[in-house]
C-alpha cells in the first residue's frame, strides 16, 4: 500500500460537468482530490480487505439476529419501543438490503480494524462506483498506470444486479422512490446515481424530497403527486425517523425500505461493545465497551468516544486517564455514548487515511480511500482513487 | 478483473438525460424557446423553482381533476381543460402570459404526460412534513451557511 503522486488529468473538471458530478469542490475545498492515488497489491485487497470485509458484515448480522430477539439489547439500542415488532419482522422476512460500507484503518500490514458500519445511509457511492471507475480508465489510456492496473470496485455492477433481485420482490407496475433532504448537493447526487443504477436494472424510478412525503386517508406515505409510495430509497438516517411525527405510520404502512429497519441496529453504535462481547478478540475488532462495562477497559488504553448515534465524525472525543486530549464538535450524543479502544488511522505523506470498503447486500464489492489532516475523519475529507497493481 | 466490466458512459452523462425528458414550448411575445432543462424553464416560464424541478424530475404530465387543483400549484388561469382533466399551460413572459396566443400551444407540447395519467386520485394527502424534522434540528448548529448530508 503506497500512496503515489500523479498529474491530473487535464480535463477532468469538464468531465465532471459533463456527468453531473457536482460537489468535487465544497465550500472552496477540494473534495476529489487526484493529485494523488493509493496503489495496492492483489493479496492486500483479497486477503486484508475482501475477505474481512465479508467475515465482518457476518458478525454483524448475528448481532442483529442477537438483538431483535431481546428486549434488553433493543433498550441498550435505544431504538423505540414502538418500532420493536416492525424491526424484527422485517429482520425475520429477510428484507432486502441494498447497500453499506463498513470504515477501517489499515497501514498495508496487518488485519484491518473496524472503526465502524455506515450500514444505514452510507454516501461516497458515486465517487467509488462511478467516478474513480472513470478515473482509472482514463489513466490507463493516457499512459500514466500500468495497462494491467485493475482497482478493487466492481459497486455498479454489484448495485445493478442487486436491484434486479429488489425488481422481484416488487408488483408489476410499482415505481421506486428516491429520498434524501433538501439543500445538500452531496446527497441529490447519491440519490441521482442510485436512481440511475436502479434504472439499469429496469425500475421506473421518482424523486421525493423527504420533507415533502405525505400521508393520505389510507395511512399510506405519498409523494408530491399524491402517488402511494410502495417502496421507498432513503438516504435518511432511521434512528431520525423513528423519532419524528410519521414514524406512529411505520408498521401499519405497506411500503417497503431501503435500507430496510433491521439496518438501524446495524448503523447503531452500540454494535461495537456487542460485536466486542460476542467475538472478543476477533483480529478485525477493536476492544469497545459500553459506559458501565469500562471497568473491562485496560488503565492505559486511549479511548475514542462515540455517540449512538452521529454522523461525519461529529462529536467524537479521544480521551485518556478521564481527560479528553481532543474533541469534534457536533449535535449529537443525546441517546448515549460507547467506548472504542484507540486506534490511529495511518500516515501517508502527513495525510490521516481511512479505508471505507463497500458492501453490496452480502458481498464485498470495492473500496474508497479518504483523507484527513485531522485523526478524526470528517465530511469535508478528500477522496482519492487508488489501483491494484 | 476486481472492477466493473463495463459502463455504458453515454447512460451517465447528465445532459442527455435531460433532453430525453418532456419538451416544453414557450409561446409568448417572442419566438418559441425550446424549454428542455430546469434552469430554461426558470428563465423563460412564470414557473417557480420548485415546480421546474418537478416538471424535470418527473418527466411527467401532470393532469388534475379539477381547475382549482390545477391552479393551487401553477396560479390563478394557469390552466386549461382538456378531454376531460386540468392540465397546466406553460405561459411565456411576465404579463403576458397568455397574450391571446392560447392556440398556439400545441397539446404536444405544452403539457407533460405523467405515465400513470391518472386524473382521479385513489386518496387524497391529508397532510406532509411529518419527515425531516430532526434534520432541520440537528442542522441548525454550526456554519450555517454549510449545508448537512445525512449520509456517513
Amino acid at each position: 500500500m503506497l500512496r503515489v503522486a500523479t498529474p491530473e488529468r487535464e480535463h477532468w473538471k469538464q468531465q465532471a460537468e459533463e456527468y453531473g458530478f457536482e460537489f468535487h469542490t465544497m465550500y472552496g475545498e477540494r473534495y476529489w482530490d487526484e493529485s494523488a492515488y493509493y496503489r495496492f497489491s492483489l493479496k492486500q485487497i483479497e486477503h486484508d480487505l475482501e475477505d474481512p470485509t465479508e467475515e465482518i458484515h457476518q458478525m454483524c448480522l448475528d448481532v442483529v439476529d442477537c438483538v431483535v430477539n431481546s428486549e434488553h439489547w433493543l433498550t441498550r439500542f435505544q431504538i423505540p419501543e414502538a418500532q420493536w415488532d416492525w424491526i424484527r419482522q422485517s429482520w425475520l422476512n429477510r428484507q432486502p438490503s441494498l447497500y453499506s460500507r463498513i470504515d477501517l484503518a489499515y497501514n498495508g500490514k496487518g488485519p484491518a480494524k473496524l472503526y465502524e458500519n455506515n450500514a444505514d445511509t452510507p454516501t461516497s457511492v458515486y465517487e467509488t462506483g462511478f467516478w474513480q471507475w472513470l478515473w482509472l480508465e482514463d489513466k490507463i489510456n493516457l499512459g500514466h498506470v500500468s495497462a494491467h492496473a485493475d482497482q478493487f470496485n466492481s459497486l455498479q455492477d454489484q448495485l445493478i444486479t442487486q436491484f434486479n433481485a429488489i425488481k422481484k420482490t416488487l408488483n408489476t407496475n410499482d415505481v421506486l422512490h428516491l429520498s434524501c433532504c433538501k439543500d445538500s448537493k452531496e446527497d441529490r447526487g447519491t440519490v441521482q446515481y442510485l436512481s440511475d443504477c436502479a434504472e439499469f436494472a429496469d425500475i421506473a424510478t421518482r424523486f421525493v424530497f423527504v420533507e415533502d412525503i405525505g400521508i393520505n386517508t389510507n395511512n399510506e406515505y405519498t409523494d408530491l403527486d399524491n402517488n402511494e409510495i410502495s417502496t421507498l430509497f432513503k438516504l435518511y438516517p432511521w434512528e431520525f425517523m423513528f423519532r419524528e411525527d410519521y414514524a406512529q405510520y411505520l408498521s401499519q404502512s405497506s411500503t417497503q425500505f431501503i435500507e430496510p429497519p433491521w439496518k438501524s441496529i446495524v448503523s447503531n453504535k452500540a454494535l461495537l461493545p456487542l460485536l466486542w462481547q460476542r467475538f472478543t478478540h476477533h483480529p478485525n475488532l477493536l476492544p469497545a465497551f459500553f459506559e458501565d462495562e469500562l471497568h473491562l477497559s485496560e488503565a492505559s488504553d486511549t479511548l475514542v468516544k462515540k455517540p449512538l448515534f452521529s454522523r461525519e465524525g461529529a462529536n467524537v472525543s479521544l480521551i485518556k486517564d478521564h481527560k479528553t486530549l481532543f474533541n469534534s464538535d457536533g449535535p449529537y450524543g443525546d441517546e448515549g455514548f460507547i467506548y472504542q479502544a484507540y486506534h490511529p488511522l495511518p500516515l501517508f505523506d502527513d495525510n490521516f487515511t481511512l479505508i471505507g470498503s463497500w458492501l453490496v447486500n452480502d458481498k464485498a464489492a470495492g473500496i474508497s480511500i479518504r483523507e484527513d489532516q485531522s485523526p478524526i475523519t470528517q465530511d469535508m475529507s478528500r477522496f482519492l482513487p487508488h489501483i491494484i497493481d | 478483473m476486481k472492477r466493473t466490466k463495463h459502463i455504458d458512459l453515454s447512460k451517465m452523462k447528465k445532459k442527455s438525460a435531460l433532453a430525453a425528458s418532456a419538451a416544453v414550448v414557450v409561446a409568448g411575445c417572442s419566438p418559441h424557446v425550446n424549454i428542455d432543462n430546469p434552469s430554461d424553464c426558470l428563465n423563460f416560464t412564470n414557473l417557480s423553482t420548485n415546480q421546474c424541478a418537478r416538471l424535470f424530475d418527473n418527466k411527467a404530465t401532470v393532469t388534475y381533476k379539477n381547475r382549482q387543483d390545477c391552479e393551487d400549484i401553477y396560479g390563478d388561469d394557469a390552466c386549461d381543460s382538456r378531454s376531460g382533466a386540468f392540465v397546466p399551460i406553460i405561459g411565456g413572459y411576465g404579463g403576458s402570459r397568455y397574450g391571446g396566443n392560447r392556440d398556439r400551444y400545441s397539446s404536444r407540447t405544452s403539457t407533460i404526460n405523467r405515465s400513470d395519467g391518472n386524473a382521479n386520485k385513489p386518496a387524497s394527502t391529508v397532510s406532509r412534513g411529518g419527515f425531516g424534522s430532526q434534520s432541520s434540528a440537528k442542522s441548525s448548529w454550526g456554519s450555517s451557511s454549510r449545508s448537512r448530508s445525512w449520509g456517513g
